[in-house]
């Protein structure tokens, strides 16, 4: 396992910034092999820490809050066919090796480096079942717009992992839509549920079925953006009813009603699932503001490091 | 066989309470907001009485960059070096 990594066992990868805690290569590793992985896939991790260890990540305060999110892991690239992972169908759920213990690895270490104990120092309210696991892989074979890892500057050949303090799934079922708008709209109807209206980022994984209608007339990823930022909303009526309304939300965004998210580029939109299936999800961030921003690095290669 | 803790040690801090004041008449008071909604009424009510009864100077309030992320070691220095005491509370 630590072979893979290449650095020295103490090198610290991540830091609990409240506690002090610090994850060394030898502890990831040890719970990598806790967890299941093969070595191939402990890049993945030591990348994930590093991406977690970011200061606008907030790791404590996303691991700790009544919030109850977990970090969800989506891994672009190559890296994803060479391990194994699964970007296709239940690519959530179970039955792929890489994808679970992946994700297993990072909630062994958030419990047993971190001490982000349920119950304890992890307070979450009701927590979700990606509490267990929660990492899944881009699709690239049917994904019509650009991966991740190329919007996210990396060189060819190079794979990268985001992470994302995500809160439960939202299932979007549509089988009877044809058109983006179509599509689109039921996306932005479930980012804008009002359990969910936030300031905070969104996760929006598009399955195969729906990415091609939605890209069959010619939507680019940033129209995708633009689209779901303007129809996600609710009115400001609406808000106060409910007691949601924050004065200092509305100012900060500066728009006439409340949208999720302060701009279209707080969306990620990625491709993943089975071949056949009107159903896309909307992961909603934990963060209600802007507390914690999701992170990406590369994986196993260094790029710009000292 | 080898056994392997998966869990790794805290490093050890020299961390002290602070000595227990004896009167809180006059003292100062350092107030640190989570930022969330009611807590800066909860704590300027709160300081409020320290006012009234112990006849307490109370600070202008400090914050955090968000509710949920520790509060920065600058920020906590200053309340340290310009109060007697300080009171933080969680607002939602």
């Amino acid at each position: 396992m630590r072979a893979l990594e290449g650095r020295p066992p103490e090198t610290v990868l991540a830091q609990h910034p409240a506690t002090g805690l610090k994850c060394t290569v030898q502890a990831a590793a040890i719970n990598a092999v806790m967890a299941g992985c093969l070595p191939e896939y402990f890049p993945v991790i030591t990348a994930a820490l590093e991406a977690m260890d970011e200061a606008p990540f907030n790791f404590h305060g996303s691991t700790a809050s009544t919030g109850g999110s977990a970090p969800l892991l989506i891994v672009s690239g190559p890296v994803t066919d060479d391990i194994g992972m699964n970007a296709g169908g239940s690519l959530f759920g179970p039955g792929n090796r890489a994808n679970a213990t992946i994700g297993r690895a990072v909630r062994l270490i958030v419990m047993n480096v971190f001490r982000m104990v349920p119950g304890i120092s992890d307070r979450s309210t009701q927590g979700h079942p990606g509490k267990y696991s929660f990492c899944i892989a881009e699709r690239a074979d049917l994904n019509p717009w650009p991966s991740l890892t190329e919007e996210q500057g990396y060189p060819p050949g190079v794979s990268s992992v985001t992470v994302y303090a995500g809160g439960g799934f939202v299932n979007v079922e549509n089988h009877g839509g044809n058109t983006p708008e179509a599509i689109l709209d039921t996306v932005a109807d479930a980012m804008a549920n009002y359990g969910c209206i936030t300031l905070g980022q969104s996760v929006v994984v598009l399955s195969p079925e729906h990415a091609n209608i939605t890209a069959s007339t010619g939507f680019s990823k940033t129209d995708v953006q633009r689209y779901l930022f303007e129809a996600a909303k609710r009115p400001v009526e609406g808000m106060k009813a409910l007691g949601k309304f924050r004065q200092q939300d509305y100012d900060l965004q500066g728009r006439e009603d409340m949208h999720r998210g302060l701009e279209p580029a707080d969306i990620l939109v990625t491709v993943g699932g089975g071949d056949a299936g009107g159903h896309s999800c909307f992961i909603p961030s934990w963060s209600r503001e802007r507390s914690s921003l999701m992170q990406s690095k590369p994986i196993g290669v260094c790029i710009d490091c000292d | 066989m080898q056994l392997l803790d998966p869990t790794v040690a805290l490093d050890t801090r020299a961390c002290i309470r602070a000595p227990l004041l004896d009167d809180l008449s006059g003292r100062t008071i350092g107030l640190l907001t989570n930022g969330k909604v009611n807590a800066d009424t909860l704590l300027t009510e709160t300081a409020a009485l320290f006012r009234e009864r112990n006849s307490c100077t109370v600070l202008d309030l400090f914050s955090k960059a968000n509710a949920s992320a520790p509060a920065p070691t600058d920020t906590l220095a200053e309340i340290a070096e310009r109060c007697d005491f300080m009171i933080t509370a969680s607002g939602d």
